[in-house]
């Protein structure tokens, strides 16, 4: 079947649709042979064209009505008889148009700004990385254990702090320093010795009078609470002057004073008297240790009561 | 497309505004409505005795793209095969269009 070959005519149409966008001034082009490429312009096309070339407004209204009834609501409303003026539908094209661009832009404006807020509070929460220090609120240690302190319940600190306090008298110098640091804080009064530097012992609290003066009508040592031995072997002597909590004393108020520096005693057999709680060993330990106490030229560990009496 | 008239009966000549010369064979320019009514008609016409035509509002730029055109028809005409498209520039498109429509190919 020939093909029918397509006139000039309608080949230079179909061109100059398609370039539309370059059309200005059509001269003297009727509306006629304009007609079938401006059908396929768009409504900015048309608009522009139109205004290039004023004589042909009036016979473009009808190319108006097509782009109205591309918006459903004029369509139906075409339907219903409406719009059948074509010298209004430019018009009313137009208006649509800018009704319809008006409510995107106030679209887009609460978008960005939902938008905008949700990034802000993502920074504002965002973890972000500082350079330097911080500074914080206490000190390094002591906010620490400021943070500790606070934390236990006030029934238990009371409990500890007692419990420190009635064997701290127990506990040689040496442990409590290291513990002095936190029970420093609390108070100080029931602590009867001084600090680690200082060999003088502080004045006794009374309570530990009252422990000694106790100890020394009973003649009973504290069997479970000494750590170390009373005194030391022979051996070894230990230039800190230890408040040694002595075992027994005399009843015959034999006390013994000696320097503070030199210890040095009878050691093997006053060791075990600690050991023992009855009182015969105590009496057998007794008489040895006196007579070496006193055979012996070294000065004997003892703990001399009077001297609390004498510093109190 | 020369320039020389050679058979008169066979060529026609095709003449523009700016005084260019378009011999074309009688065939081709009978695709043209309006150049077949000039030869075709009542010897009235000068055209017709004279086998020449003037046009003095066509372009010669226009009136080749036409004479290009009137070829292709001949040429296609009651082809089955593809027949490609025949292109026009778009700078000339408006004028080409008023002048095809003029005549009436």
């Amino acid at each position: 079947m020939p093909k029918e070959i397509k006139s000039l005519v309608a080949i230079s149409q179909d061109i100059l649709a398609r370039h539309l966008e370059g059309l200005d001034d059509v001269g003297s082009t009727p509306y006629s042979l304009l007609k079938p490429a401006l059908r396929k312009a768009t409504p900015k096309q048309l608009f522009r064209i139109e205004k290039a070339n004023p004589h042909l407004r009036q016979e473009c209204n009808e190319l108006w009505l097509n782009h109205c009834l591309s918006y459903v609501d004029i369509r139906e409303a075409y339907h219903q008889g409406e719009h059948q003026d074509p010298t209004k539908w430019r018009r009313t094209y137009m208006q649509r148009f800018k009704e319809t661009e008006r409510k995107r832009e106030l679209i887009s404006a609460k978008v960005k700004k939902q938008y905008t807020k949700i990034q802000n509070e993502k920074a504002a929460k965002s973890i972000k990385v500082l350079s330097g220090y911080v500074p914080t609120q206490g000190r390094g240690s002591s906010s620490y254990d400021n943070a500790k302190r606070n934390q236990t319940s006030k029934l238990f600190q009371e409990t500890r702090r007692a419990a420190n306090r009635s064997h701290a008298m127990y506990r040689p110098t040496q442990q409590r320093s290291s513990s002095s640091i936190f029970v420093s804080n609390k108070s100080h009064r029931s602590l009867p010795l001084s600090t680690n530097i200082v060999p003088v012992s502080k004045p006794t609290s009374i309570l530990s009078k009252a422990y000694n003066n106790l100890r020394q009508q009973h003649l009973s040592p504290p069997q479970h609470f000494i750590s170390q031995p009373l005194i030391p072997p022979p051996s070894h002597r230990i230039e800190l002057p230890e408040r040694q909590v002595e075992k027994k004393h005399n009843n015959t108020n034999q006390i013994y004073m000696k320097k503070p520096t030199s210890i040095t005693t009878t050691t093997t057999t006053t060791t075990t008297p600690f050991k023992t709680t009855t009182l015969s060993k105590r009496k057998r330990l007794e008489s040895p240790i006196s007579r070496k106490e006193t055979q012996s030229r070294k000065p004997a560990a003892l703990v001399n009561y009077d001297i609390f009496k004498q510093l109190s | 497309m020369s320039t020389n008239n050679e058979t008169p009966s066979e060529y026609v000549k095709l003449i523009s505004a700016d005084g260019f010369e378009f011999v074309i064979h009688r065939e081709a320019a009978m695709r043209s409505g309006t150049i077949k009514n000039m030869l075709v008609g009542p010897a009235q016409f000068k055209e017709s005795f004279e086998k020449e035509i003037p046009f003095r509002d066509i372009k010669a730029v226009i009136l080749e793209i036409v004479c290009r055109y009137l070829y292709y028809k001949w040429q296609y005409e009651g082809c089955t095969t593809e027949i490609p498209e025949f292109k026009v520039d778009p700078e000339v498109v408006l004028e080409t269009l008023m002048t095809a429509d003029f005549l009436e190919c």
